[in-house]
């Protein structure tokens, strides 16, 4: 008797550790495999056409079989899938046509609370609500997925592309994001990955709230609102991203702290109306109630305003960025006088013409890229019909020549004679990467 | 030189002057919806709780919307807006909710009284809780902390800190 129990154990103990893979082909039996496969079963779906909504709550693997196609439909209404286990893995679907109930937070994958270390990757995603969402996690990869929300609706009322909240660790790469609200929404998260990933037509690529101690790099932004959005947050490492083609701004730091803003490039940010409102311009960077953050290594080429430090932003350091003909290279109408270089070394400015004495690099010559005349015709927009009238023209090299009164702005005493060749992307990213399905088995992965 | 100097700086008098002629301007009944986005930092607004602020932008129609009673000032505090706004207005959390203030709870911003430091949370840093009377900014202070301001009271300083 004894003996069998042992041996009845035995083979419990290797029934769960064999996954067994299960081949499915219509929607019935992948209802079925849902409820009856055993835990780190392997479902690998046909060709066809799935409909409904999914509940997996046992961890599994839900594959597309090689060289299929694969359509998951929810029918317009609710999540496709709803995770709320961990280890499990959706990869190479087309998923379509889930809800647009953004308090169910309806989703194309719906990661709820305890789906750690889920895997979502090479998926083909298209709907109206929340790409992948994911609450109360920790671990995720999600890896070369393409997602595309309803070009049709307004952008506030789409989902994000993939929506994290309250999330350590998520790992995001290699996704593809078009036709969203946020590419990349974080809330109250820390210690994320998210790089190689391709947004455009949508508010921000990446939209940081309440976070910490993140990391995003290697991201292109392109057609949106905005590229890269740092709020309430610290700690942040924004590293070798571009945004271009935004229309309100390239990277923005609102109530942010200890972050490192590195080696970007923001171009073309340009607000295209013939009548900009105050404050609506584009700018390749726009600092406002934060402080103690470093601007270092970045480009701001081609902007409305390459800088728009509003009053507030005064305590972040700002050294060897190139910024290079942008319609205002700065804009600072705060009352202080702040000094742009570090250790010896300022900023590139397109606009300089000064010269330096020695070999270097550096010009000992400082540079002011607004002065107490522009603060003025900031302050007092109705007086810009004396803008180039001979009186302003005098009082700016009276200014220049006698310091007549007490200087306010930007002064960078050291600026740089060449831009930086450093910024930007560290490797070129493939716009069809995220089609191949290849990628779900090989995507890259980071800080694992 | 100082002649000079005098006269540009006489140009903003000049301007104030123009302007003190205008058309009393119109208290402004805003309303905020799903789809109006923050002026200052783009978010969209009702998605966040606490106050809300909004303003009126002279010589124009424009009346921006700000996520945040702090962003509102935010804006507003800035040297290069100040001289554009002709009015301001907050919702009174005294009179409605906080997680979804009401629209028909705005008030003149410069009228209000504030609470700032409290431990109820808004969005974009700590709230600028505002209220129709001095009375409901002490109760509110009461029993979520904070200290009970006057509109002049609400700097940029004050926001950023220091």
């Amino acid at each position: 008797m004894k003996c069998m129990s042992v041996w009845g154990g035995l083979l419990l103990f290797s029934g769960f550790i064999q996954a067994e893979i299960i081949h499915v082909d219509t929607t019935d039996t992948l209802i079925m495999q849902l409820q009856h496969a055993q835990p780190y079963d392997q479902l690998i779906l046909a060709s066809g056409l799935y409909q409904g909504q999914f509940i997996v709550d046992k961890p599994l693997s839900i594959i597309a079989a090689n060289d299929s196609k694969v359509i998951v439909d929810a029918g317009g209404i609710g999540s496709a899938f709803t995770v709320s286990v961990p280890d499990v893995e959706i990869s190479g679907l087309s998923i379509r046509n889930w809800g647009n109930d953004h308090y169910e937070q309806d989703s194309g994958i719906r990661l709820l609370e305890g789906a750690n270390d889920a895997k979502i990757s090479g998926n083909r995603l298209r709907g109206d609500g929340f790409g992948i969402n994911a609450d109360s996690l920790s671990d995720i990869n999600i890896v070369g997925n393409t997602i595309v929300g309803n070009a049709e609706l307004f952008i506030l009322d789409r989902g994000d592309g993939i929506y994290l909240l309250n999330v350590q660790s998520p790992s995001v790469s290699g996704n593809t994001i078009s036709h969203v609200r946020d590419g990349v929404y974080i809330e109250t998260g820390s210690l994320s990955r998210v790089f190689d990933n391709q947004f455009s037509r949508l508010q921000y690529g990446i939209h940081y709230m309440y976070s910490k101690d993140d990391e995003a790099f290697n991201n292109v932004s392109s057609y949106v609102d905005g590229g890269y959005a740092l709020m309430s947050s610290k700690l942040i490492h924004l590293h070798h991203n571009r945004v271009s083609h935004a229309l309100d701004f390239g990277v923005l730091l609102n109530i942010t702290s200890l972050s490192l803003i590195e080696s970007n490039e923001a171009e073309f940010v340009i607000n295209p109306s013939d009548q900009v409102e105050a404050g609506l311009e584009g700018k390749g960077i726009f600092i406002y109630g934060a402080k103690d953050n470093i601007v270092w290594n970045n480009l701001f080429a081609d902007n409305d305003i390459g800088i728009y430090m509003a009053m507030g932003g005064e305590g972040n350091r700002v050294f060897e960025n190139s910024f290079i003909s942008n319609q205002a290279q700065v804009k600072y109408v705060g009352e202080s006088l702040l000094e742009w270089s570090y250790n010896g070394r300022g900023n590139y400015w397109s606009s300089f013409t000064g010269w330096s004495g020695s070999d270097s690099n550096v010009s000992h010559q400082a540079y002011r890229p607004n002065d107490n005349i522009d603060r003025l015709f900031w302050v007092y927009p109705e007086a810009k019909f004396l803008m180039d009238s001979p009186i302003v023209m005098l009082l700016k090299w009276a200014q220049s020549e006698f310091d007549i009164v007490e200087e306010t702005g930007i002064i960078d005493s050291f600026p740089l004679l060449k831009p930086s060749k450093y910024s930007g992307l560290v490797r070129a990213l493939d716009t069809y990467v995220s089609q191949e399905l290849t990628v779900s088995s090989d995507g890259t992965f980071y800080g694992k | 030189m100082k002649k000079l100097i005098c006269l540009l700086l006489l140009i903003p008098s000049l301007m104030a002057c123009s302007q003190d002629t205008s058309v009393p301007d119109q208290v402004l009944v805003s309303s905020i919806d799903s789809h109006d986005r923050c002026h200052l930092c783009g978010m969209m607004i009702t998605k966040y709780p606490g106050p809300k602020g909004t303003l009126q932008l002279k010589n124009t129609d424009v009346s921006p919307k700000f996520c945040s009673t702090r962003d509102m000032f935010n804006f507003a505090l800035q040297p290069e807006n100040q001289r554009q706004i002709s009015h301001l207005m907050v919702h009174d959390i005294g009179t409605t909710g906080w997680e979804h203030p009401d629209d028909s709870a705005f008030i003149d911003a410069t009228k209000a009284w504030y609470v700032y430091g409290t431990s109820r949370k808004a969005v974009m840093g700590s709230a600028v809780a505002s209220f129709a009377t001095k009375e409901s900014a002490q109760t509110f202070a009461e029993a979520f902390g904070g200290a009970v301001l006057q509109y002049d009271q609400i700097t940029l300083e004050l926001l950023a800190g220091e």
